[in-house]
């Protein structure tokens, strides 16, 4: 499996008004072709920042970051994004929600509307398309989150923290079907890095976990998940893992 | 039969709660499952409710247990749960009723206030505000029926063109 992603001694350093304040220091981490890759570490240790310049969304201070082999320069359009706080526009239906990032790109309405279609289709949402944000739940909302980020037709899905608005019976239902939608052959996303706190959550998804500390946020540790899928929470080798990576945060 | 209420919670958590008796190799004692997931007991209550109308789950004693059906959920295809679901619900006589109005009215839509009046009648102890975003969001789920906002009317779904 070659790397998608390659980070290169990634350091990132904030000005504050006692000095500088650096967030990531010298992180280096490739993610490979076709895995789950969930980042976990406590709260402030700089994962959002980090997903963020993985996307080209702010630049690092130091190192590079490439994209299929390419030194990457600004926003990464191979890169779809969903958010913790669902950043839905609450004027939209779900419809124009899932359309509007697809107009930005500059496709023709009727390929926009198919589109948005699709992915509305692929994530349970049909029946909902002429629904406002405020008339959903939150797992609802998700999914439109989710189907906005996939309507771009993204290689690699970035998430930062996707379930943690939810409550545990609706994360658990949109875990599973995330896992549905990345095992979808007919979806072009196959490549997933997930941002999480929760160590159960990156147990479940991931392939590969990377733990963090914090200050300055950097890597610990990089751990393969070889459970196999559907993967058994209540299994003791699950509980082990989590255990292990649990005492690699604290 | 009365008509039964529909408990205020959604499909997604029905679906997690299938998904976490499944883990318990399909049942589950109610008390400890709201303790295991931090759940406030009375919000479990209404999905297990909800899951129990649906036909996903039996609650005999103090147990939660997975049907063959809610078993079978978890293991379609989003079309397939989704057309699961929508027979689930079609056999609630709620819905059917909601149904009926609307197949009989004209364009098949009626503006929301008819469906919150007629809840009100159907369900007198009940909040019909509740009851109606419930009976939306579980209808649009199962695309039964839906609703705009923007005309404020209530309406069937057409019949879906599945590829
Ligand atoms: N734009 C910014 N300016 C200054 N400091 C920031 C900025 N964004 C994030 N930080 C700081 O960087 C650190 C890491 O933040 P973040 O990446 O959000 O962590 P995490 O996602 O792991 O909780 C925090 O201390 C935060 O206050
Ligand atoms: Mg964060």
């Amino acid at each position: 499996m070659p790397a998608i992603i390659e980070l290169e001694h990634i350091t990132k350093i904030y000005p504050r008004p006692e000095g500088e304040s650096q967030i990531l220091a010298d992180v280096s981490l490739e993610v490979m072709d076709g895995e789950v890759l969930a980042v976990v570490g406590p709260s402030g240790c700089g994962k959002s920042t980090l997903l963020r310049i993985i996307h080209g969304l702010i630049p690092p201070s130091a190192g590079v970051v490439r994209f299929a082999g390419r030194a990457q320069d600004g926003i990464n359009l191979s890169c779809g994004m969903v958010f913790q706080s669902f950043a839905l526009l609450p004027w939209l239906t779900v419809e124009q929600n899932v359309m509007v990032g697809l107009e930005a790109r500059g496709l023709d309405d009727e390929t926009c509307r198919k589109r948005a279609m699709k992915y509305i289709d692929k994530v349970g949402l049909d029946g909902n398309e002429e629904a406002y944000p405020r008339e959903l739940s939150g797992g609802m909302k998700q999914r439109v989150g989710l189907a906005r980020a996939l309507a771009v037709e993204p290689k690699v899905l970035l998430m930062d923290e996707p379930f943690s608005a939810l409550d545990a019976l609706t994360s658990i239902n949109l875990r599973e079907e995330l896992i549905d939608l990345w095992g979808d052959p007919a979806l072009p996303v196959d490549t997933i890095v997930i941002v999480t706190h929760l160590i159960e959550e990156a147990v479940e998804l991931a392939d590969r976990i990377v733990v963090l500390a914090s200050n300055p946020g950097r890597i610990v540790e990089s751990i393969k998940v070889e459970l196999p899928r559907p993967r058994e929470r209540k299994s003791p080798e699950f509980s082990a893992l989590v255990d292990r990576v649990f005492s690699l945060i604290v | 039969m009365p008509i039964e209420p529909l408990p205020s919670t959604g499909i997604s958590k029905v679906l997690g709660l299938c998904e976490i008796l499944d883990d318990h190799q399909g049942k589950e004692d109610v008390y400890r499952l709201a303790q295991d997931l931090h759940m406030p007991f009375g919000e479990l209550l209404l999905v297990i409710k909800g899951a129990e109308m649906l036909g996903m789950v039996e609650t005999p004693g103090g147990d939660a247990v997975l049907t063959p059906l809610g078993k079978r959920a978890l293991e379609s295809s989003m079309n397939e749960k989704k057309a699961l679901l929508r027979q689930a619900m079609l056999k609630l006589k709620v819905f059917q009723h909601v149904l009926k109005l609307l197949e009989n009215a004209q364009e098949n839509e009626v503006p929301a206030e008819v469906i919150l009046e007629e809840l009100a009648v159907l369900l007198p102890q009940e909040q019909p505000r509740q009851l109606f975003t419930t009976l939306l969001n579980w209808g649009r789920y199962g695309e039964i029926f839906g609703y705009s906002r923007d005309t404020d009317q209530f309406y069937l779904q057409k019949p879906e063109k599945t590829p």
